[in-house]
């Protein structure tokens, strides 16, 4: 009987019940107290299943937060052993990164870029998603071989309009003459005038000459962007945190979204979409290790993480692109 | 406060974690343990904003560094490291009925982890996120909504039978 009224209860409450069925289950409601205490603990239940949901997703902002936070430490986490099996994979890329790297190679070194995917023991079911990382490692490793070599900063001005939710975000140059500053609160003012109004741009200005020297970290509606140090727009807001350029790969600054990681260049463009769940530097090579690194606990639930690894090497021979 | 805005808000408090942390260290409790309650503070916390009879009298951080507080005396009373605590008064000042009835929420929470991993993502989906059965049949690897739908009355009993199994109705009088 009790699973009957198991049953009854949930459709009860999902209101699948008819007129006649509900009519008759409240009647009985009101004469039967066992029934009305299986009610109350059939609610509770699943109250409790709502809040279990809420649970996961509490989890998964602290997992965010302790990802912007390492990013901030400098993004690196410290490094992990690979699998045997891996080694084929860095060969591979090597060689063919030797072949494909446009710049010259006057002390050629070990420079590796390789991406490892937990689920790379699992036979590849997506091999459009496999070749997508096959450049995205390219990529890297083209990169890998720069030299951070910056004209002035300024003079990255002719970016397009940015738009987000149809209000363009792009400052017109016309408007903010070189002679202006930007605000710590992220309005743009006169130099020579202190207590002037200036247009609002951003929320806040988080920090100066960051990523770049010459550039400026900024935050709007809650993500941060980057603009130039006029208070132009280099890199729309939208991330939810950016790490320094040049910091794991030269000309590269980290950046991250809903817990996914990539890499942008000066332009904003993402070289690197942001799909990876975690960037890993070999800390034998960069002896760096972030001791804020925390694991287990059981705050992190995540399936299939995917790892962007980048293997450091030290001569580099080219320059980032204007 | 819509989804996204609750997520915002809560990420924004998530903030304030390295400050309750040191609140917490100095009444004894180690960063493992903190950051559970931080978390749980945090639940309870969002859960009680979006109840429609509920109006903030502090701010929330210290509203949640409060609830931080009293999960944390509760917990340490359980454990005995505390014997008897008296209570300080704006620890009491916390609502207790709604805090009594989010700790019972807990351990119905706490009976669907001995649940399996099919019957728990069930109950989460259907009553958390609001999904359809037909959805959650795919999604969990069931033939079909019917018997997916079949399942989450399994699920509910089972999870009953759990919530009213002695141990837990033992510690819920405690």
């Amino acid at each position: 009987m009790e699973a009957n009224w198991n049953q009854l209860i949930e459709r009860y409450l999902e209101n699948e019940l008819s007129e006649e069925g509900k009519l008759a289950f409240e009647a009985e409601l009101a004469s039967n107290s066992e029934l009305r205490e299986e009610l109350d603990l059939h609610q509770t239940v699943r109250d409790g299943a709502v809040r279990s949901a809420q649970r996961i997703q509490l989890a998964s902002i602290g997992a965010s937060y302790h990802r912007s936070v390492r990013m901030k430490q400098a993004g690196i986490a410290a490094a992990i052993v690979i699998g045997a099996g891996l080694t084929t994979a860095i060969v591979l890329f090597n060689g063919k990164g030797d072949q494909s790297s446009p710049v010259q190679q006057k002390n050629q070194i070990s420079t590796e870029v390789q991406h490892a995917d937990a689920s790379m023991l699992q036979p590849a079911s997506d091999s459009l998603t496999v070749e997508s990382e096959q450049d995205d490692i390219k990529r890297a490793m083209t990169y890998r071989m720069m030299v951070p070599q910056y004209s002035d900063p300024n003079s990255f001005l002719d970016l397009v309009d940015f738009e987000k939710d149809g209000v363009s975000l792009q400052a017109d140059p016309e408007v903010i003459d070189p002679g202006l500053q930007v605000r710590g609160n992220g309005s743009v003012i006169d130099s020579e005038d202190e207590d002037a109004i200036g247009e609002r741009l951003y929320d806040t200005v988080v920090k100066r000459e960051f990523p770049m020297k010459g550039m400026m970290m900024v935050k709007k509606d809650g993500s941060y962007g980057i603009a130039n140090s006029k208070g132009l727009l280099v890199v729309v807001p939208k991330y939810d945190s950016i790490g320094k350029f040049d910091d794991l790969i030269p000309c590269l600054a980290l950046v991250m979204d809903e817990k996914k990681f990539g890499f942008i260049d000066r332009t904003g463009k993402e070289v690197i979409p942001l799909t990876y769940d975690q960037i890993v530097e070999n800390a034998k090579f960069r002896r760096r290790y972030i001791p804020g690194l925390r694991g287990g606990l059981g705050l992190f639930h995540r399936k299939k993480p995917r790892i962007f690894y980048i293997f450091a090497g030290d001569n580099t021979t080219s320059y980032c692109k204007e | 406060m819509s989804t996204t805005d609750l997520n915002k808000h809560l990420k924004e408090l998530y903030k304030k974690w390295p400050e309750i942390r040191r609140f917490l260290k100095t009444l004894g409790c180690d960063a493992v343990a903190a950051e559970d309650i931080f978390q749980e503070a945090l639940l309870i916390y969002s859960r009680r904003i979006q109840s429609p009879d509920f109006v903030l009298t502090v701010e929330p951080v210290y509203y949640v560094r409060n609830t931080c507080k009293l999960l944390w005396y509760n917990q340490a009373r359980k454990e005995q490291k505390y014997g008897e605590v008296a209570l300080e008064k704006d620890v009491a000042a916390v609502d207790d009925e709604w805090f009594a009835k989010e700790m019972k929420l807990r351990r119905v929470e706490q009976a669907m982890e001995q649940l399996g991993e099919q019957c728990r993502e069930l109950l989460q989906l259907f009553y958390g996120l609001g999904w359809s059965m037909v959805d959650i049949a795919k999604k969990i690897g069931l033939r079909n909504d019917k018997v997916a739908k079949a399942q989450k009355y399994r699920c509910l009993q089972k999870t009953k039978e759990l919530v009213e199994q002695p141990v837990l109705v033992e510690s819920s009088n405690r």
